[in-house]
């Protein structure tokens, strides 16, 4: 929970990436915290109208389809916000990030800067930066038991992905300005693993729980439960809900320091990808085969943080909410929205 | 904009005192007087006069004597209020309610106690009965409850008339009391979260047009009305009701004119260039359907009414925020 609820209930908030996965559940809970005003910023390329459509009832929202790697519109869009969670960027599937290196991080480096040069036009007070778990280099992530990383591994750089080193790069972007003394305030948090409702259903492009979770839904009649890799892959899972009760939390501690983090934002604890489906199959409570795709060579082999940091920065937070629970909630969410979607969901395989 | 018919020599023989002074509307007033070459005015500031208590009131009176040219008669402009949309009316009820009551009561007490030549207090036309028929005419303003959402602002600014009429009985001593339009101009405003109607579609197209966003969404379908009036009309009314009216006047201060929210649209999307369209979101409420003031009394009684066109008004609203659109949040 907020730990000083009046501090949202004077926010004019700019939640950018706001139709996507964490963006959407973000607005939500902005609306509970009492927040007066949300702009939610979104080309809707991968975000979708859909998973706002309960908050866009609540006049204080203020939707806007706005391409951010447009200088000016990123400018723009920081007008009259007191608070930006810059969470928009391209994102994907693993599979996607390989194919398209260059288009992702010319993409995303440009978003961050426009949106950093919006900050410092308007200078916004608060600005929330998220950044990734994938900035962190690829040899500590070559094992499935590879200790969990901290914070300061992020050097000597050597991500897998260029997904990564746009973070890293926005990063820098922020940090040196803060080290020159800079008007805005800012927290980054490098996430790993939220899941939970609105995440992309996407068979080629979604991230495993969600995908999972279509495919056992889906069965029998759907493509078969194929899971790319050996299964013995790790990584770390954590429930949205406990994403974003970390978030608001670092955004109040800027009310008294000018940086928070960076700082690693997800599950102590790991989890293969095989107990992932397998746990998502017994959700379903059918009886499902598994095909293993080993098609394609693992890229990381383990994914796991050390997230102490992020407990002292914020007041003893952890993620609380036990994975099968969160994979249940999940499962329920996706199993309603295959149901209602229809034409929403793109049921090629 | 509109010619200054007001009375240079009038104003520069006396002291103004405006409440609410470093506001919208006050802050027009304020300019208005300088302009006219008002040798003294007094506005108070928050920190120093809470006018919410009967010391701050006091304490604003005194320093106004203190700076008073000798032996200059004073009016007082009492504009200061608490204001807000729906949303803050129904959020804070009972402070829209004791706060903008108090302040009245008080300010215009001491306005007469401490001799003041006359008195002006703004009301606002949603202190008019829910079903008034429109366009809202002065004699209805008691024929029924106000909307209930801001029945607590809008009868404490009803309160107004009662006190003017019975200062007045007993007195002597004129409060005069404008109900006022959907007023806009430049200095209004412009916080996303709080803005009016005008001020937020001009903040809203200038920022669409900036970041070149294919469609806006406008809330509502734009079939409601309002009666848009020019901030620097509302000064100039104000200041001729002091001028011209030896007894209170209770009156309208509005254009007049019925516009549709989809016509302010057009029009702000046509000053500003913007050429993306505009998809009104009728998932979204209206808001009350129409609403106009009838300005008959008003013309009567000031032999002026205001006359700047929307267009004319919207274009200086929409220079007036670009030039100061990356200034700090001007909420406090």
């Amino acid at each position: 929970m907020s730990t000083s609820t009046h501090f949202w209930k004077d926010r004019r908030v700019l939640v950018t990436g706001g139709a996507g996965f964490i963006g959407s559940n973000l607005v939500a809970r902005l609306l509970t915290e009492g927040v007066p005003y949300v702009r939610v910023a979104d080309n809707l390329e991968r975000g979708r109208r859909e998973y706002l459509a309960e908050s866009m009832r609540d006049p204080r929202v203020d939707f806007q389809q706005i391409d951010l790697r447009n200088r000016a519109a990123a400018i723009a869009a920081c007008d009259g916000v007191d608070t930006v969670f810059h969470l928009a960027s391209k994102v994907g599937g693993i599979g996607y990030y390989l194919q398209k290196p260059g288009e992702v991080f010319s993409d995303n480096t440009q978003i961050d800067h426009n949106m950093w040069a919006g900050a410092m036009t308007h200078k916004v007070p608060y600005y929330m930066y998220a950044s990734s778990a994938h900035v962190y280099p690829i040899e500590l992530q070559m094992a499935p038991d590879a200790p969990p990383i901290h914070e300061h591994q992020a050097y000597p750089a050597n991500p897998e992905l260029s997904y990564g080193w746009a973070k890293l790069i926005g990063e820098k972007l922020i940090l040196y300005a803060v080290q020159q003394g800079c008007a805005t305030r800012v927290a980054v948090p490098r996430l790993i693993g939220a899941f939970g409702p609105n995440q992309d259903l996407d068979l080629a492009t979604g991230s495993a729980i969600p995908v999972f979770c279509r495919r056992a839904i889906e069965w029998p009649n759907g493509a078969p439960f194929s899971v790319m890799g050996t299964g013995k892959e790790t990584r770390s899972f954590h429930y949205i809900s406990d994403t974003l009760d970390a978030l608001l939390r670092a955004v109040e501690k800027l009310q008294a320091s000018p940086l928070v983090g960076p700082f690693n934002l997800g599950a102590e604890g790991r989890v293969t990808i095989e107990e992932i489906a397998r746990n998502i199959i017994e959700i379903s409570g059918k009886d499902i085969p598994i095909s293993w795709d080993t098609s394609k060579p693992t890229a990381i082999w383990g994914q796991a943080l050390d997230c102490s940091l992020a407990a002292k920065l914020l007041d003893g937070w952890r993620a609380k909410v036990m994975l099968r629970e969160g994979l249940e909630r999940s499962y329920r969410h996706i199993e309603q929205r295959l149901q209602t979607a229809n034409g929403h969901v793109n049921r090629n395989a | 904009m509109a010619m200054s018919t007001a009375t240079p020599e009038y104003w520069r023989a006396r002291q103004a005192i405006v409440t609410g002074g470093s506001g919208f509307v006050g802050g027009h007033v304020v300019a208005l007087l300088r302009e006219l070459g008002c040798p003294s005015i007094f506005v108070p500031l928050r920190a120093s006069h809470d006018l919410r208590t009967e010391a701050g009131v006091l304490r604003m009176f005194a320093d106004a004597a203190a700076e008073r040219p000798p032996g200059a008669p004073f009016v007082v402009f009492h504009v200061a209020g608490r204001n807000g949309g729906i949303g803050a009316n129904k959020a804070y009820p009972a402070e829209f309610f004791y706060e903008n009551a108090a302040m009245n009561l008080l300010v215009l007490h001491h306005a007469w106690a401490h001799g003041a030549q006359a008195a002006l207090a703004t009301g606002a036309g949603n202190s008019y009965p829910i079903d008034a028929p429109t366009p809202l005419q002065e004699a209805s303003l008691w024929a029924g409850y106000p909307q209930a959402e801001s029945a607590g602002y809008a009868l404490a600014k009803r309160m107004l008339s009662v006190q003017s009429q019975t200062y007045w009985a007993q007195h002597r001593f004129p409060i005069h009391v404008a109900l006022l339009g959907n007023v806009y101009g430049p200095g209004d405003n412009f916080d996303p979260a709080t803005a009016p109607v005008a001020s937020a579609q001009v903040r809203r197209i200038v920022v669409a047009q900036e970041s070149g966003a294919p469609s806006i969404s406008p809330w509502g379908t734009g079939a409601a009305t309002r009666d848009f009036v020019y901030v620097g009309d509302v000064a100039l009314g104000l200041l001729l009701a002091v001028e011209r009216c030896a007894e209170p006047a209770l009156f309208n201060l509005s254009s007049g004119q019925e516009t549709s929210v989809r016509t302010l649209v057009d029009s702000i999307c046509a000053i500003v260039g913007y050429t993306g369209a505009v998809n009104w979101d009728s998932s979204k409420p209206d808001g009350a359907r129409a609403r106009s003031l009838d300005m008959t009394h008003a013309r009567a009684l000031l032999n002026w009414a205001p006359d700047t066109p929307l267009e004319l008004g919207l274009r200086e609203t929409v220079a007036w925020y670009r030039a100061h659109r990356t200034n700090p949040l001007t909420s406090s």
